[in-house]
């Protein structure tokens, strides 16, 4: 008797299992769509939005902000789909293959997969992609630790000249490497990767180690420690001051290098290839409702999380703006993976 | 400080919170027990859910569902070995024995005493350390993780028992499978074949559930009967006794608590090496070192105490520098920046009350669950008194549908199909799978420690001797290998 009780118990196991693993996660019928936008086409369905990264990350948390507001606008309810691995390209190449009927889309981080498919054959083509538009782009900083004695751009100079300057990365093929395998030679700074680390934040805590001199990240990574006073930013990327920093930090452009305002980390959403127009133009508008709405703009303020929206054919320009300028970057790029 | 606790604790009087930590409780059970879920799923899962919640609520919520997976997943890699998640898999090597035994309950008395003393010990330990955090997260870099490292792979000459040519052939193919991938350190893919899905390299979860839970399955369905094959009637209750058995090894329990905890706090390594280098140093000093992969039950308690102390060590970095101590803890920091916190230094300063939130309900959620364990630790253990034939099919389905759910893909079920039939042919050929995984685990994470240290260093090597901690562990390895030839000596020159 009590065997059959256990494997009562088993079988209920069973399907548990199978409920938790196979179905899709779960969540609450919509509730009645308000009037339809004045468009042809609407979703039928749930709505799936890749991130190509882990969760928890910042692919990852600004697609979930993102979601959760854009359900009032297209009426469905949109569910994350976590799918890690091969640095974001088994993520992106899903994307790439999924079925256009406006069902999928997907967040990708444009920059880190467009110089992948320079540098190597890939099953993607980025300007294939059907683009929403964009949620953010953050220009990069470079910092040191607050206790080393580089302030200026001369500093880092002068003392790589004797040695090259160690930069800490996670790999050699993050946004973070390419990032400096462009803006270090431009700025005359000889340099050497230390790769390795788990992600931006232990790459940062190794430069307050004195392990490596200096890091690159966006600004919203690094403000965190600017703030706390334990890094110091020596120069901006952008084309503008940044307001927390100190009136000390200049913008590159102002030492004479405005194209490094290129190399933000962009946060564009897409759909597949292939997606109709009237589709497409649905998606983008309630993409941009959305990152236009109220309680929108409050819970990105208030997770300190900016956000730069641009339009659907903005954001078209911007990726053939993108390709244009890493193409010239591409020889480096792949000089300095070696 | 205490003003930050007093608010936390006041949400305990709030019936629905205290039933959310029950909620959060159960949820990290079951996660934790169904093999390739584990906590990293049960948060991503219930993370849109909290949306709208009082951020203080959302944290006990999460802090419950993490703090029970331990013991979860314990439950499953003593009754049918098969870690419910990675940093449960040593307690495999000695959990499943015991079951095999007629100990399961036994077993499971040790586990749920252990998780739960374990957890207490990295909590009160994380609540010291809050006013010295940053300090000592930079103490350890690449050259004192090398050595840490170092120290679990150097187990490898000794844990197989008598044999040791065959037990570093497993350890040297474990490492050799580990370094399979992409290397973020050179940016090269090894041996991978071409082939794109090996890029990440054989992922953890589907590896270790093959391993351990295919190949046993594969051994019982030759062997027939139950699980615990010499089954002793009677003596099937226990969980009281297991209990006390950790009470019997107070050095174990707190040397592995204190290095899940150190191991913890490191950022980036993860709970696995943490439960590894847990079970590995108990093996290393212990006086019945030849009972470790037979159902000592020191091995259970190393284990299970290293894997619950390391979530108190790895709350450390993410509240101090927003750096994830695990991967729970980087989903932890997503829930974080939903709820308009701001993870950081700044964070410690003024979201002391999220800190408390985050503790308290760790704290309960694993008393809770012991306090199951204990309960119906008797009545789980009757699982190994089910014929195997009743068994076999439905754990097999749990173990792929697992390994499927790890990232979506059914390759990986593939490599826990292979994983499960190399692992048996490893035993039946008299080699030991717990070198293999030691070397498995250790491999790559020592190559990057390395060669990480070295592009600091510009290629010196005197980086591992000039820091003091580093040599110091260094020292502490070098003793550990000639403590067996000592005790030798010092035996010989009394006789």
């Amino acid at each position: 008797m009590r065997n059959k009780v256990l494997l009562l118990f088993l079988a209920l196991v069973l399907v548990l299992v199978l409920l938790f693993a196979g179905c899709p996660k779960p969540a609450p019928p919509a509730p009645p769509a308000p009037p339809p936008p004045p468009a042809p086409w609407s979703p039928t369905k749930t709505i799936t939005w890749i991130v190509h990264y882990a969760p928890g990350g910042g692919f990852d948390v600004y697609s979930r902000g993102i979601a959760l507001v854009m359900k009032k606008y297209v009426g469905v309810d949109i569910v994350i789909k976590n799918i890690p691995g091969a640095g974001g390209r088994t993520g992106v190449n899903a994307l790439y293959r999924a079925k256009p009927d406006g069902h999928t889309i997907g967040m990708l981080n444009v920059i880190g997969l467009l110089t992948t498919q320079m540098i190597m054959e890939t099953k993607y083509d980025m300007r294939e992609f059907e683009w929403l538009g964009r949620a953010a782009m953050e220009v990069y900083a470079l910092a040191v630790a607050a206790d080393s004695p580089f302030f200026t751009v001369a500093d880092l100079q002068k003392a790589a000249a004797e040695r090259p300057l160690r930069v800490g990365v996670p790999g050699v093929e993050t946004t973070s490497a390419v990032t400096s395998a462009i803006a270090l030679p431009t700025l005359n700074i000889p340099f050497t990767y230390v790769s390795g680390y788990a992600g931006s934040a232990e790459a940062m805590v190794g430069c307050l180690r004195g392990d490596v001199d200096i890091v690159a990240y966006p600004i919203s990574s690094l403000l965190p420690l600017v703030e706390s006073g334990d890094l110091r930013v020596v120069v901006d990327y952008g084309l503008e001051r940044h307001p927390a920093f100190s009136p000390d930090v200049p913008t590159a452009k102002e030492l004479g290098y405005p194209e490094l305002a290129t190399l933000g980390l962009v946060r564009l959403i897409a759909a597949p290839p292939g997606t109709p127009k009237d589709v497409v133009a649905v998606l983008a508008e309630a993409l941009g409702k959305t990152l236009n709405d109220p309680e929108f703009i409050a819970w990105s303020e208030k997770a300190k999380r900016p956000m730069d929206p641009a339009t659907a054919e903005e954001t078209e320009e911007i990726v053939a703006t993108l390709f244009t300028t890493f193409e010239k970057y591409a020889e480096a790029i792949r000089a300095y993976r070696e | 400080m205490l003003e930050a606790l007093a608010t936390a604790w006041g949400y305990l009087g709030h019936v629905n919170v205290i039933l959310l930590i029950f909620l959060g409780c159960v949820i990290g059970l079951v996660f934790g027990a169904l093999p390739g879920l584990g906590g990293v799923v049960a948060l991503a899962i219930m993370l849109p859910f909290t949306y709208g919640w009082e951020p203080m609520a959302a944290m006990f919520f999460f802090a419950a569902i993490m703090g029970a997976v331990p013991f979860g997943g314990s439950i499953s890699a003593i009754l049918i070995n098969t870690p419910g998640t990675a940093p449960n898999a040593a307690t495999c090597f000695d959990g499943y024995p015991m079951a095999q035994r007629g100990e399961g309950g036994k077993a499971l008395g040790i586990s749920a005493t252990a998780s739960g003393l374990g957890a207490i010990f990295g909590l009160v330990v994380l609540l010291i350390l809050i006013p010295v955090v940053r300090q000592v997260i930079m103490l350890f870099g690449p050259p004192e993780f090398l050595m840490l490292v170092l120290f679990g792979l150097v187990t490898i000459a000794f844990a197989a028992r008598g044999n040791m040519l065959r037990g570093l052939i497993s350890g040297g193919l474990g490492i050799f499978i580990s370094l399979i991938g992409y290397s973020s350190v050179f940016g090269v893919l090894r041996f991978n074949f071409g082939s794109e899905f090996l890029w990440d390299g054989l992922r953890l979860v589907p590896f270790l559930i093959g391993i351990f839970a295919i190949s046993e399955l594969i051994n019982l369905s030759v062997r027939g009967g139950i699980i615990a094959g010499e089954r002793m009637p009677g003596k099937l209750g226990g969980v009281l006794d297991g209990a006390k058995e950790v009470f019997r090894n107070k050095l174990c329990f707190f040397r592995s608590s204190a290095i899940g905890t150190t191991i913890g706090l490191i950022p980036g390594v993860g709970g696995t090496v943490a439960n590894f280098l847990g079970y590995v140093a108990a093996m290393q000093t212990s006086k019945h070192r030849e009972l470790f992969g037979k159902g000592n039950p020191e091995g259970v308690v190393a284990s299970e105490s290293s894997n619950n102390a390391k979530d108190g060590g790895a709350l450390l970095p993410t509240i101090a520098f927003g750096i994830p101590g695990s991967a729970e803890m980087a989903v932890l920091l997503g829930a974080f920046v939903l709820h308009g916190l701001v993870p950081g230094p700044i964070f410690l300063r003024d979201q002391l009350d999220i800190v408390f939130a985050l503790i308290l309900g760790l704290l309960l959620s694993n008393i809770i669950a012991s306090t199951f364990g204990l309960i119906a630790g008797n009545f789980l253990a009757r699982l190994t008194t089910v014929r195997v034939s009743y068994i076999i099919p439905i754990v097999l389905v749990v173990c792929l549908v697992g390994s499927f759910a790890d990232r979506g893909n059914l390759w990986d079920v593939a490599v826990a199909l292979v994983a499960g039939i190399f692992g048996y042919a490893l035993v039946k050929s008299g080699f030991s799978t717990i070198c293999l995984v030691i070397g498995y685990i250790l491999g790559v994470i020592a190559e990057r420690a390395f060669h990480m240290s070295l592009m600091i260093s510009y290629g010196s090597y005197a980086i591992f001797f000039t820091q003091p901690i580093s040599l110091a562990l260094f020292i502490l390895i070098i003793f550990v290998l000639l403590l067996p030839f000592i005790g030798r000596a010092r035996a010989k020159g009394r006789s």
